[in-house]
């Protein structure tokens, strides 16, 4: 009699066991699930004259904190008469407090209650790792898509800016997705999503032709897209500083630089991964007024030696006030020495 | 006022900028004539275009100046336009075809039988003619149609497109 109710509960439990393909689904949709509720819709209406609406954009953001802020992506808002967001059924006014055009984040503040803040991932992604995207793909709230990261410090060119350190996605991602959340397997925030290329078909004689190729087999005839995110670590310095302030405030020098070839870098003496080649240097940037040139080689900066272009990239953009420091350049082969300034990054 | 006088009012018109009695005959001539109300279409799509490309509104004193440029702007985005007069040159060239087969006909026929002695020459018929429709004008100020560039989006749902993946390795600094 005791035996019966054990073996029914035993019976009960015995379902089919579950495969390993089964659990990962199941796994990815809690993730799902549990990001959902940190995107918002952003809509920006557009007028040319005051209490007028000509037309509106819709896209994604992430909450950011349980204040009402809201990061997304930039370049959607630029000239928007007015902003609301959208989530759970209900919209709220949104403001605008300001941008950061280096990185194309963007913080909006707004009355809502209730919403949940997404957790950011503390360590970078990695190529290979998971990359589940969440949005709002053609104004459908929620729209997910799981792919992988299939690169990281991508450099892209959108609307004549160029963005750096960008992550690179397998994830299908759709007009309404711009500003959506991108998380790792644990739900963690990696990025936010920026962009997206579509490789256009073949077009015209490509001189393969001419040997046998078959265009059709050069390019796709159907768009192939990738989509691009706007890192975490970036979109939480660009928002911190952007909600501390009231605006966004970086250092900048005013100088682009490039990595060294290890030819070159053989020639000059320089230990491997030491050193960066000044290529461009802005008019009226305060390398210019530190007389830094086209050609040099910077070896170090602030007392630090230049080896990662991206910690280069950090340092300078952490100043919070202007500041003024040593550079050590390589000149025609000779050791300079200049006092390098450091502004507050103007934003145009 | 006639199509010349008018035309050279319909910036001024758009801008705000006319006196009352240009403005009034401005929107007395607008409704009866197809050419310059197409015209006026222009400025007003000239002026959506012109604050779209401005980062502020629109200099009211300076639009007379500035749209022409504009309007090449409007014109090269791809939107076919109807000649002011392309309508009537049209209606001209098929009431000229349609003279021409009716003078060969009268020709050959003779002309309409004559009356028969004694017989009542019928009255002409009126011509019914349509009542003029008064047709009322946005205000100047009223909201023009919006021709600016689209977000490089489907619809109205915004992803920027990358327009270039250079190598390299540069940063800015």
């Amino acid at each position: 009699m005791l035996a019966s109710p054990l073996l029914l509960a035993l019976g009960l439990s015995a379902g089919p066991q579950e495969t390993a393909l089964e659990k990962v689904e199941r796994e990815i949709v809690a993730v799902i699930d549990r990001l959902r509720p940190s995107v918002v819709q952003v809509t920006a209406s557009f007028s040319i004259e005051p209490g007028t609406t000509l037309d509106s954009l819709s896209f994604s953001g992430v909450v950011y904190s349980e204040k009402g802020h809201v990061v997304t992506d930039a370049s959607g808002l630029e000239r928007a008469a007015e902003l609301t967001i959208r989530a759970g059924g209900k919209t709220w006014r949104a403001r605008h407090i300001a941008s950061d055009r280096r990185t194309g984040v963007a913080v909006l503040l707004s009355e809502a209650t209730g919403l949940a803040p997404a957790v950011f991932a503390e360590r970078p992604c990695r190529p290979g790792s998971t990359a589940i995207a969440v949005g709002n793909a053609f104004g459908m709230p929620g729209s997910a898509g799981v792919g992988t990261v299939s690169g990281v410090g991508r450099t892209i060119v959108v609307g004549a800016r160029t963005y750096t350190d960008m992550i690179q996605v397998s994830t299908a991602v759709h007009p309404g997705d711009c500003g959506g959340l991108v998380a790792d397997a644990k739900g963690a925030l990696i990025g936010i999503v920026h962009s997206a290329y579509a490789a256009e078909g073949p077009e015209g004689l490509n001189l393969l032709q001419l040997f046998g190729k078959n265009a059709r087999d050069l390019a796709p005839v159907a768009p192939v897209t990738m989509g691009f995110a706007t890192p975490a670590a970036w979109v939480r310095f660009s928002a911190d500083r952007i909600i501390r302030h009231g605006r966004m405030v970086r250092g900048w020098a005013g100088f682009t630089a490039r990595p060294i070839e290890e030819a070159v870098r053989a020639q000059l003496g320089l230990a491997e991964g030491e050193g960066a080649e000044v290529v461009r240097v802005e008019r009226a940037g305060p390398a210019r007024r530190a007389g830094l040139a086209i050609r040099d080689i910077l070896v170090a900066l602030d007392g630090e030696p230049v080896r990662d272009l991206e910690a280069l990239r950090w340092k300078i953009a952490r100043f919070e006030e202007p500041a003024t420091v040593k550079a050590v350049l390589l000149r025609g082969g000779e050791r300079v020495t200049v006092e390098m300034p450091i502004e507050i990054d103007p934003q145009e | 006022m006639g199509c010349d006088d008018v035309r050279d009012l319909l910036a001024l018109y758009v801008g705000g900028e006319c006196y009352d009695n240009e403005r009034i005959a401005v929107e007395a001539h607008v409704p009866l004539c197809s050419g310059c109300a197409r015209e006026l279409d222009q400025y007003r799509e000239a002026r959506a275009a012109l604050a779209e490309l401005a980062d502020e509104d629109v200099p009211e004193k300076t639009l007379k100046g500035l749209s022409t440029a504009v309007r090449d702007e409007v014109f090269r985005r791809g939107r076919r336009r109807v000649l002011p007069f392309e309508l009537a040159l049209r209606c001209a060239a098929a009431v000229m075809v349609g003279l021409a087969i009716g003078a060969v006909a009268y020709t050959v026929r003779g002309g309409p039988p004559a009356p028969a002695p004694g017989a009542a020459i019928p009255e002409p018929r009126a011509v019914a003619r349509p009542a003029l429709r008064s047709v009322e004008l946005p205000p100047p100020s009223g909201e023009p149609r919006y021709h600016g560039p689209r977000a490089r989006s489907e619809g109205n749902f915004y992803l920027p497109r990358v327009e270039a993946l250079p190598v390299g390795g540069e940063k800015d600094f």
